[in-house]
Formats: structure tokens, sequence, C-alpha cells
């Protein structure tokens, strides 16, 4: 086929894909959307997980202190014993706990992954470099002495271009159809899972909890000094700033509760949100859209500031 | 443990910690009252760590029932990736195929 025709046939498949593009499920815009949302959900949904870490790290400084308020040695060694046991058996908890919270992470992770701008980048990157060398070895092969005449060199990394960006545009579209179909088929479920999780913060058993470490960490402290003050011993200024941060960690917790569940309900929410426009065939990101994932962002945030 | 029970009973056994405590640390104690006090403290505070247990494993049971139904859907999401990668994979194949038949001919010229 004549370089001409080639150049002609080229540049109206490249019209036709350019075409094709403009039928993109999604917009970009809507793309982005669905990588901010993503961008801080594993905070969130790692929420019950921390909360049972945190007050794991409050019950066993809190034990320490009561188990120093007893006088015997004996009776101190078996309440160390105990509180030390009973860390471990947390430990177990907090990891089933990470296990099973894992997989609202597991799905946020897949959906990042799936819409990333490197699906399509890729491709269009090895078949630049496929082109370039092809050219390589076209330059290699004319250097030798095979008494054939030289092959042209240029072409191929041209063509290698002009594949390079069909490929992007093709792996763009597809890359959307798949991300609004997944959004669409998960919406029900992720809506569930969030709305479990939200109910496992908000119960009475999880408030119970939190409550028995505000108060216990004062009992206790309480019960160390008072030991200390009958045994005439001195109690080091390092214990009360201890007890101070213990103070801070167990407050926490409910605040640690709280910004979840809100941030969870506007994962829920901007989600939801995304697999309606998805399904009307909206391209635009709603004005409503936008703010639920800056208040999931903000949220978001604030558990982490907690968190760490 | 029903949920009722579980939620009296913590706020209980605090109560009862904090009352023992109260009389353990009176400095009016003997020695030997304080002994079974300190007793009757292990007792209570093993009865406190058992209720806090039962408690996280009821809350544990129900963050495997909300985990569940996304998994599915996850491992489902997990293979388009997968899927998605594998274009790449095969130009990335070709690619090494070329560089490795540039490096044959720059040997071959060097003969």
């Amino acid at each position: 086929m004549r370089t001409s025709t080639l150049f002609r046939s080229a540049g109206f498949f490249l019209l036709a894909l350019v075409a094709a593009t403009g039928c993109s499920p999604l917009s970009k815009a809507q793309m982005e959307a669905v990588q901010e949302l993503t961008f801080r959900s594993d905070t969130v949904s790692r929420s019950p997980a921390v909360l049972f870490r945190e007050m794991s790290e409050v019950r066993l400084s809190r034990g320490l202190f009561y188990a120093a308020s007893l006088s015997s040695g004996q009776m101190r060694f078996e309440e160390v014993t105990a509180v030390a046991e009973a860390s471990m058996d947390d430990e177990s908890v907090v990891r089933k706990s990470e296990g099973y919270v894992d997989v609202l992470n597991s799905y946020v992770r897949a959906l990042r992954s799936v819409s990333s701008q490197q699906r399509w980048k890729g491709i269009g990157t090895e078949l630049r470099g496929v082109g370039a060398r092809v050219d390589s070895v076209l330059y290699r092969y004319n250097r030798l002495d095979t008494g054939y005449d030289d092959i042209p060199v240029g072409y191929a990394k041209m063509a290698g271009k002009v594949f390079a960006y069909i490929a992007e545009e093709v792996m763009k579209v597809s890359q959307a159809a798949a991300v609004r179909n997944i959004v669409i088929e998960a919406d029900t479920v992720v809506s569930a899972t969030c709305d479990s999780l939200m109910n496992i913060l908000r119960c009475e058993e999880m408030d119970d909890l939190i409550r028995h470490e505000e108060e216990s960490v004062r009992d206790n402290y309480s019960a160390y000094l008072r030991a200390m003050e009958i045994a005439g011993a001195t109690v080091p200024v390092e214990s009360d700033i201890r007890y101070v941060e213990l103070l801070r960690q167990a407050e926490e917790l409910s605040k640690i509760r709280n910004s979840c569940a809100s941030a969870l309900r506007s994962l829920k929410n901007a989600h939801s949100k995304l697999a309606m426009d998805f399904s009307s065939g909206e391209k635009k990101v709603a004005d409503e859209l936008v703010e639920e994932i800056i208040r999931f962002n903000r949220l978001a945030s604030q558990v982490a500031g907690y968190i760490n | 443990m029903n949920e009722d029970n579980r939620q009296r009973t913590l706020a209980e056994i605090r109560r009862a910690i904090a009352e023992n405590d109260g009389l353990r640390l009176d400095a009016a104690v003997s020695a030997e009252e304080r002994k079974a006090l300190e007793e009757a403290a292990f007792t209570l505070r093993n009865l406190e760590r058992e209720l806090l247990e039962d408690t996280s494993d009821a809350l544990l049971e129900r963050l495997e029932s909300a985990s569940g139904q996304l998994k599915d859907m996850s491992k489902a999401v997990r293979t388009k990736v997968t899927e998605m990668n594998e274009p790449s994979k095969v130009v990335e194949h070709f690619k090494n195929m070329a560089s490795l038949v540039v490096r044959v001919l720059t040997e071959v010229a060097r003969w």
C-alpha cells in the first residue's frame, strides 16, 4: 500500500475514533469525581477496627495503673498477667475487625485502580515504546551489510504514536464503561454496607464500650493514686502525664466514632449520587455531588487526624 | 448474654469495682481485710474483662455479617482490574521482544 494511502486511511480512522470517544459513557470530570471519592475512603472504612485498637490501648494502660494499686505482690502479679492476656485477646479482635472492614477498603481500592489514568496511559506508553524499538531494530538491520536496500526508518515510531493514541482512546472508553457499570452494580451493596457499619458505630454496645473506657480511666487512676498515698509512695509526674494522655485518648473515642459515622454517610450519599447520575446518562458532575465529596474528604481528614 | 443485661452489667461492674476500691483503699482497713478486698477486686476485674470480651465479640459478629455482602462485589472488581491489565502486558511483551532483537542485531553487527 502506498504511503499516502496509508496516511489517508489512518486519518479517516482517527476522525472516526475521535467521534466515537465523544460518546464515552462518562465525562472526564465524572472519572475525577470517582478518584476523589476513593482517595480517602480507606481511612473511614477502617474506623470500627481503629476504635477497637484505641480502646485496647486505653484498657491496657489503665489496667496497669489499677494493678499498681494492689498492695499484695501475688495479686498484682495475677492482675498484670490477666491484663496482658486480655490485651493479647484484644489484639486478636482488632485483627479480625481489620479483616472484615478490609472488604469495603478492597472495593474502594479496586474502584480507584479501575478509574486511574494509568489504565489508559500505560498502554499508550508501551505502544510508543514498541514503535521506537521497531525503528531501532530497522536501524540496526540497516547498519548490517546485507546487500539489500535500507528499510526506511521513522515510520514505525510514527505508527507507534498513532496506535498509542488510538489505544489510549479505546481504553478510556472501555475504562469509563467499566467504572460506570461497577458503580451502578455495587451501589446497593455499598449503601447496605455503609448502613451496617454506621449502625455498628452508633449501636448501644459501642456506646457502652466507649463510656466504660472513659469512666474506667478515671476510676483506675484514682485507685492507683489512693494506693500510693496509703503506701506513702511518691507518684512520679510521668504517671500524671500518662493519665492525661489516656484521658485524651478516651475522649477522642467518641469523636472518632461520630466523625466516622458521618463520613460513612457522606460516602454512601456520594456513591449513590454517582450511580444515579451514571444510570441517567448525566455527564455533568452536580453541585450536590461536589459538596458531598468535599464534606466526605473533610470528615475523612478529621478521622485521619484523630487516628494519627 | 443479651444486650440489656450486658449494658446494665458493665455499668454495675464499674460501680461494684469502685465501691470495693473505696473499701480496700481506706487507710483504716487491716492487712487481712485489705487482702480479702484485693481478691474481690481481682474477681470483679475478671468479670469486667469477660463482659468486655462478650461485647466485643458481639460487635465482631455484626462486622462479619456487614462485610459479607460486599466480598463478592470486590472480587468482581478486582477481576475486572486484572482483565484491564492484560492488553498492556501483551504490548509490553512485544516491546521486550523488539528490545531483544535490537540487542541481537547489535551483537551481529559487531562481528
